[in-house]
């Protein structure tokens, strides 16, 4: 009989029956030279089988488990620390060219605006509003009097962010659960860097003599501060702030997308606890009003801003509307917002849970990005 | 979609896969390198993006087997290899668990004196590995896996015999 079947079929047909095709079978069946070979192939894979079976040992397994946990430790140490100037503009930057207002919004008016509605009353922010700002907006912006010129600024501590491989490193670093993304665009390259900053305090006190002082170096008019403004002190919490970084990661000292763009082939994913803020002194009324007054706030803005009906539960968002449109939408239940580009080639979404603020931002479509969201389960 | 080798499917892993992992390494660079080669892998594991649980358990021993095989190929001579072999210092033991540590070194050093890809090919296979699979890892033709095991079984039984006379 010819076409006797290969010595390496043979052998396959000893561990997957399948494989032969039902004439091969037949054939088996028939010739006696290819079951002969079938048997000897079979025995000898039996032997090999039975002497390997003798390699039975048994390993402990609670010292292995001990010694890959202290090994994962260590290839999960911090890679560096990134520089100081890294610290805040991530943050920032995230949102785009409207950040410096967004930290004037988040950390200082938004703050105020609710304690002067409820002396007792903590910022507890539930749900989101867009702030439109057009490019005069935020060029007018930029050159309001910055807190350091108007009062006091200190900070709990000198904090640094720190750069890390792995989640779970950034996670023991960070002491809170880090929300992740279940899904990533196919296209994105599978690696991912996580950066993290510890918590702070930031407190600050109006300084009218101060804000005069600066005001005329500027040559700029700072309408008198009102009673009750002039060493009122505000102290915000916040962090740890983590940033996740998917696919293109970012250079070390360089943990910031384009300033003006979204990051292309990159995934970015911010958490942060809304910040707790206190209030120790003042009329919180007069310092509304002061803020509001301060050179270079647009009038759109202080519109938009007064407009809010819950200040107090609200968080402010600013979104360049030159560029971008925002809508509101819901994440996994949770109030939030689609900020996108016009040029469909990139999107954010920012939303809160559970008194977390969450962002992700990333050089795809406003339904990848907003999968992206939805997938990380908050 | 991927997803990330988190504690609780890492202990799954871990407490389905260490024991065929170790033997993976075991008979291709023996018992005391094999430790160091497969703990490597599973702290590397934890935290990892990969597609599938099913992914997780290719990547495991995907990376024990190209470790111990880059271990092995660093031992360049054959006695080299060998010296690998022995476990480590062990406490005094009853007399079947001397015979059976014995019987154990034997089939090592037979697997010590194969080359390194038969000894994966071997191992795979125990392991239950399918031929693709097997194919896949070694970076072979699945029509080759059949050859290699023939091959590899046929050496495996000269080596054992050679060692068994040898005692």
């Amino acid at each position: 009989m010819s076409n006797h079947l290969a010595s390496a079929v043979l052998r396959r047909y000893v561990d997957e029956p399948e494989i032969l095709l039902s004439y091969e079978k037949e054939h088996l069946l028939q010739c006696g030279a290819c079951r002969a070979a079938f048997e000897t192939i079979r025995e000898q894979a039996r032997d090999a089988e039975r002497i390997l079976a003798r390699d039975c040992s048994s390993p402990n397994l609670k010292q292995a488990r001990a010694e890959i946990a202290r090994r994962a430790a260590s290839l999960r140490e911090p890679l560096e620390t990134a520089p100081r100037s890294a610290r805040f503009v991530d943050v920032r930057r995230l949102i785009g060219a409207a950040a410096a207002v967004a930290v004037v919004l988040l950390f200082s008016y938004a703050p105020f605006r609710a304690y002067a509605e409820n002396f007792l009353t903590i910022f507890e922010p539930h749900t989101l509003a867009p702030i439109s700002l057009t490019a005069a907006d935020v060029r007018s912006l930029q050159d309001i009097p910055q807190l350091r010129e108007i009062g006091r600024v200190s900070t709990s501590k000198r904090v640094h962010s720190h750069r890390f491989a792995s989640l779970a490193a950034a996670e023991r670093f960070a002491r809170v659960p880090i929300a992740h993304p279940g899904y990533l665009p196919a296209s994105l390259p599978r690696v991912e860097a996580y950066l993290v900053t510890p918590p702070s305090t930031v407190r600050f006190t109006f300084d009218a003599r101060k804000a005069r002082a600066s005001a005329a170096r500027k040559h700029l008019v700072i309408p008198p501060a009102p009673a009750g403004v002039d060493g009122a002190t505000l102290s915000a919490t916040t962090g740890p702030l983590v940033v996740e970084f998917y696919g293109a990661l970012p250079s070390k000292g360089h943990e910031h997308p384009d300033r003006d763009g979204f990051p292309q082939n990159q995934v970015i994913v911010a958490q942060a606890p809304v910040p707790a803020v206190h209030a120790t002194s003042g009329d919180m009324h007069a310092v509304e009003s002061y803020l509001l007054s301060l050179p270079n706030v647009p009038a759109d803005v202080k519109e938009q801003i007064r407009a809010i009906e819950d200040p107090q539960g609200t968080l402010p968002v600013p979104v360049s509307v030159d560029k971008n449109t925002a809508r509101r939408i819901t994440v996994n239940g949770s109030p939030g917002l689609l900020i996108g580009d016009d040029t469909g080639i990139g999107a954010v979404v920012v939303w809160l849970s559970h008194g977390i603020f969450y962002s992700v931002a990333g050089g795809f479509t406003a339904d990848d990005v907003s999968k992206i969201a939805a997938s990380m389960g908050t | 979609m991927h997803i990330r080798i988190e504690h609780r499917l890492f202990d799954t892993l871990f407490e389905d896969e260490y024991r065929g992992v170790l033997a993976l390494a075991q008979r291709i660079v023996g018992p005391a390198a094999a430790e160091d080669v497969v703990q490597d892998a599973f702290a590397r594991l934890l935290g990892a993006r990969i597609e599938d649980a099913v992914h997780a358990r290719h990547w495991l021993y995907r990376t024990v087997l190209h470790r111990a095989l880059d271990t092995i190929r660093r031992a360049k001579s054959r006695r080299e290899r060998e010296v690998l072999i022995p476990d480590p210092a062990q406490p005094p033991e009853p007399s079947e668990l001397v015979e059976q540590r014995e019987t154990r070194d034997r089939v090592r050093r037979a697997l010590a004196r194969l080359r390194p890809l038969y000894g994966a090919a071997l191992s795979l296979r125990h392991s239950g590995f399918s031929y693709k699979e097997i194919a896949l890892m070694l970076d072979v033709p699945t029509e080759r896996v059949g050859v290699l095991l023939m091959r590899a079984e046929a050496a495996l039984k000269k080596e054992f015999r050679h060692v068994e006379s040898s005692r």
